[in-house]
């Protein structure tokens, strides 16, 4: 699944939603003709909407649920091909007879042969009756076949479902073996588990406690492994150990190995087709998975001995993945699932032993099934297990690693005994079993010391922990977070420099620990040091797993306060990160355009459209920034494409309109603001900008009412007023009336503007305007100036606006036009 | 001048008075917060008691208003934020109470809208993470949407602001999010 895939997944649901039920088949049928794994996802999203109503009625989802909603449960990973079952043997009616058998009932069918209910007419006694797949019934596999049989026949334990005979009928293959009462440990899963509809098999009593129930399942594996053994020792390897071929039996309650009907002995390998994969995708070995043939051995069964265990144990597989090719990569490359990450959990020790069977490497497992029976042996007794191993202490590391980092450690006391807690989990761990209780102890009552206050007691547990180890990780983290806590209390006994020196030697077990440069930053800031500790503060953020995020988000609050430059700089980070914020992109866009930076303002802002074509937002922003640079039929593409998205955002239609304008056609700018006031009468901004359409076009007295209706709605606004609109509003009114020649109207209205705006041009060029109209030209001149010396560098209006007629002989206005044809005198 | 072009982002109101420095401020802040306020409820935590997660998120956002006397007018940003450090702390705690095997029953939490989309009892904390987590590889906006809903009990108008997404965007995407993960937590679930 891939993120492509799930946004079409995405798209077609909401579609689907908004139809008739009934009109949903119909309109997947068009949308999925070519893709009929589509539709069974949206199917299975749709399934679950209408859900929510059955659950409440006490009817369980899963039976009723379309199979697309299923078939994902562990149980129901894919099988490798070669498992279909379209191959079988041309079947007549049951009963019917084979040989000296007579087949009753199919009881099951794999990927090699199928196994039947049979009556052997001679010795009188119901078998199981395995056959070889007429498709798979080629020379080689007949020899084969016969062979694991006859070597499985060898077998005699009471863990292993024996062979009772074998041979060939009709050119097709079989062999026998008791039938055995009981269930396969894939049925007696879901009763372990408690989620299994109905009663569980009579002969099955399930302990009411999680740890009996423990105890229980390692009492039959501990068995079965040993039946395991026996097979090794002859030389078989199962190579297909998982839950279904393990049967307990109703009688004497053992757990059974069957069908050991891919097993091979290894001198036989040659005849093994080269490179096949036949085992059951979940329970693979690394080595089953690479087809390396050649390294398979019994510790490959302890290996899927192990996944089994897992399984049986927590009710899931030791990896997550959609697919079987996914599955195939994690076997071979990742860590399992951490066993304790959730579920009611195991002890360590059985951790341990777990671990230890799905190690990557051969080598690092336990040998042989009976040394792996005998540590589970061990832990049942409550003795040490013999997995000691190196390794251990290494995964601990790992999954530690993989938990997201322990970040932004506080001053608060309580906040530092939760941290340490988290810290302490790994090394208490350690602990326990390589230097014994005492380290332990001083920890947790230091711990305990921290978290009512007592900072002497603390420091001088945390100290005790330390001496016993000096690499104590727990130790030295922990006196550091007492000396920050005595800092934040001003308590005179604080050593900082001790706590940095502690923090060094953390660092040195544990790289990478966020808390560690938390901490630093915090001391360093306390010694003096701002910048080190706004080093440290970032080495921090850079270690977090989802930095990109809080920067953006820091990204976003700056930019609401108005700082852009602080803006950019977090967006960056955040971009640095995760290339693929389009959020941070976009935000990062308005701040350049805002500061000016066209070009990178339009970069940013078609990143953004292009990483979420679906959002308006992103061709919204680069419709502006492309308006800004006076591309204008581009930047009106991009608003088509917003509007598109959402037709009825008022703000959309504003820009669309105001582009327009800047472009010079009035008239579809018009029908824009027109538009966006329809939808949204209280859009001041529209009112403003109709305003200048109507007075550049001449329709001085709509004008007029437009920038009224503006003021009338920043008036009505309890809070929240915009000075802007204010602004923009009173200066079309002066603009206007000057033009009107309403000198009353002139002077309210560009007195108000310049009260708003004292450092604005246009409310300067105004009043001189009004001065001009007014008759006073020295006073009018001043104004022009005040407007020149504040950067209006716009002569060509000035030369062309008729109100400044009389001035055109004058020196002093002919030197402020020169001053005004001098680019960037400022 | 009329008025200029309007960047669609929804969250432009300028913060006149802010200090802008508080932003860089502002992340330990909510985190400390958050964290002890957590710890005050959990060591105070009694039998069939639950964390009332968005409670907390709020709580925190009045307290730093208050004691930092930072004028917060992003206020969905912080809540955002809040609501994220929420579910880690959340997912950190629960992960430790594993490993200490202290019996009992697993915290109980309860997030906002959690029950509607499972329909049932209140998730696992871990495994509505790790649920979102798979999302988030898909559609990380889809799984944003929903941390904000679940962690901090954000309405969609707050959602939209801090994600910078409109609000048909965020009802569409919570929608798409709750019906993904009830899947999920169904497929994955013990129950």
């Amino acid at each position: 699944m891939d993120p492509e895939r799930h946004r079409r997944i995405s798209e077609l649901f909401l579609q689907a939603c908004e139809l008739a039920p009934e009109a949903r088949g119909p309109f997947l049928d068009e949308a999925c003709a070519e893709d009929p794994e589509l539709r069974v996802e949206v199917e299975s999203l749709l399934a679950q909407e209408g859900d929510a109503s059955r659950v409440l009625a006490g009817i369980d989802p899963g039976q009723g649920a379309s199979a697309a909603a299923e078939a994902l449960h562990p149980s129901q990973l894919p099988t490798l091909p070669g498992a279909s079952a379209e191959r079988s043997l041309p079947a007549g009616p049951l009963p019917r007879p084979f040989g000296r058998f007579r087949l009753l009932r199919l009881i099951g069918r794999g990927g090699m042969g199928e196994v039947y209910e049979a009556e052997d007419t001679q010795l009188v006694r119901r078998v199981a009756l395995k056959t070889l797949l007429a498709a798979e019934g080629r020379a080689d596999s007949a020899a084969r076949f016969l062979q694991e049989a006859r070597i499985a026949g060898t077998l005699d334990h009471p863990n292993v479902v024996p062979v009772y005979d074998y041979g060939i009928v009709d050119g097709t293959a079989y062999y026998t073996m008791p039938l055995v009462d009981g269930h396969s440990l894939e049925e007696l899963i879901p009763f372990l588990h408690r989620r299994a509809q109905g009663a569980p098999p009579l002969f099955l009593e399930i302990p009411e406690s999680w740890s009996d129930r423990v105890g229980l399942v390692l009492d039959w594996f501990a068995g079965a492994l040993d039946g395991l053994e026996h097979a090794h020792e002859k030389g078989i390897v199962h190579r297909d150990v998982k839950p279904s071929n393990l049967i307990l039996d109703s009688h004497d309650r053992r757990l059974r190995l069957a069908d050991f009907g891919l097993a091979r002995a290894p001198h036989l390998s040659g005849l093994t087709r080269a490179g096949s994969m036949m085992g059951t995708v979940a329970y693979m070995a690394p080595e089953q998975v690479r087809s390396d043939s050649g390294r398979i051995d019994s510790r490959t069964d302890v290996y899927s001995m192990g996944v089994t265990l897992y399984r049986t144990l927590l009710d899931r597989l030791p990896y997550e993945a959609d697919t079987t090719a996914a599955y195939l990569n994690r076997i071979i490359a990742a860590q399992p699932d951490d066993p304790g990450r959730r579920g009611p959990g195991l002890p360590r020790d059985l951790v341990t032993i777990l671990l230890k069977c799905m190690e990557k490497v051969p080598g690092h497992r336990y040998a042989t099934a009976g040394a792996l029976a005998a540590d589970i042996r061990r832990f049942r007794r409550y003795e040490p297990i013999a997995a000691r191993p190196v390794g251990i202490a290494g995964r601990l590391a790992r999954w530690t690693r993989r938990r997201p980092a322990v970040a932004a450690l506080a001053a608060g006391l309580m906040v530092a005994a939760l941290v340490l807690g988290a810290l302490a989990r790994v090394n208490l761990r350690a602990s326990a079993i390589l230097r014994g209780q005492e380290i332990e102890t001083s920890l947790r009552l230091a711990n305990y010391a921290l978290a009512r206050k007592d900072h002497v007691d603390a420091l001088a547990r945390f100290g005790r922990a330390i001496e016993l180890d000096p690499r104590s990780l727990d130790g030295r983290m922990g006196r550091a977070v007492v000396a920050v806590a005595q800092l934040a209390g001003d308590d005179p006994s604080a050593n900082p420099r001790a706590a940095l020196n502690d923090l060094d030697v953390a660092a040195s077990i544990e790289p990478d620990l966020v808390s560690v440069h938390v901490l630093r930053g915090r001391l360093l800031a306390e010694l003096g040091d701002p910048a080190g500790g706004a080093r440290e503060r970032e080495q921090a953020a850079q270690l977090e797993p989802r930095v990109a995020l809080d920067f953006r988000l820091l990204g976003d609050t700056a930019r609401a306060e108005g700082d852009c430059r602080a803006a950019i700089a977090s967006y960056d980070r955040a971009l640095a990160d995760d290339p693929r914020l389009s959020l941070a992109a976009l935000g990062r866009g308005v701040c350049y355009r805002a500061l000016g930076d066209l070009p990178r303002a339009e970069r940013d802002a078609a990143v953004a459209s292009h990483l979420v074509p679906e959002d308006a937002h992103p061709h919204i922003n680069l419709g502006n920034v492309l308006a800004a640079q006076g591309k204008f039929d581009e930047a009106f593409r991009e608003y088509e494409r917003a509007l598109e998205i959402e037709p009825a955002t008022a703000l959309y239609h504003f820009n669309y309109g105001e582009s327009l304008r800047a472009s010079g056609d009035l008239d579809t700018a018009e029908a824009r603001f027109r538009r966006a006031l329809e939808l949204d009468p209280r859009l001041a901004k529209a009112h403003n900008n109709l305003g200048y359409v109507l007075a550049e076009t001449e329709r001085l007295e709509d004008a007029v009412a437009a920038f009224r209706a503006a003021i009338a709605i920043e008036d009505g606004k309890a809070t929240g007023k915009n000075p802007a609109d204010y602004l923009v509003a009173y200066t079309g009114l002066c603009d206007v009336a000057v033009r009107a020649r309403d000198l009353g109207q002139a002077r309210e209205s560009c007195g108000k503007a310049l009260e708003l705006a004292p450092e604005d041009p246009d409310g300067h060029y105004n009043l001189a305007a009004l001065r001009m109209l007014e008759g006073d030209l020295d006073a009018a001149l001043d104004s022009l100036r005040r407007d020149v010396d504040l950067g209006d560098r716009d002569f060509d209006y000035l030369l062309a606006d008729s109100t400044f007629d009389p001035l055109h002989g004058d020196g002093r206005f002919q030197a402020l036009v020169e001053r005004m044809r001098t680019p960037n005198a400022d | 001048m009329p008025e200029p072009l309007q960047d669609a982002t929804h969250c432009a109101s300028k913060c006149a008075e802010g200090d802008p420095a508080a932003a860089s401020q502002l992340l330990p802040l909510v985190y400390d917060e958050l964290r002890g306020l957590a710890a005050a409820y959990m060591r105070q935590e009694r039998p069939g008691h639950s964390l009332q997660a968005t409670d907390l998120v709020h709580e925190a956002y009045l307290r730093l208003v208050d004691i930092t006397r930072i004028d917060w007018r992003g206020r969905s940003h912080f809540l955002a934020m809040a609501a994220r450090q929420m579910r880690r702390i959340l997912v950190e705690h629960a992960r430790e109470r594993q490993a200490k095997k202290r019996g009992g029953d697993p915290l109980r939490v309860t997030l906002s809208e959690a029950v509607a989309v499972t329909s049932g009892p209140e998730p696992d904390v871990l495994d509505l993470h790790e649920a979102l987590e798979r999302l988030s590889r898909l559609s990380s906006r889809q799984s944003e949407v929903a941390t904000l809903r679940f962690f901090g009990g954000l309405t969609d108008k707050e959602v939209g602001c801090a994600l910078g997404i409109s609000e048909r965007t965020v009802r569409q995407d919570w929608k798409v999010a709750r019906t993904w993960l009830a899947r999920e937590l169904r497929r994955t679930g013990p129950s």
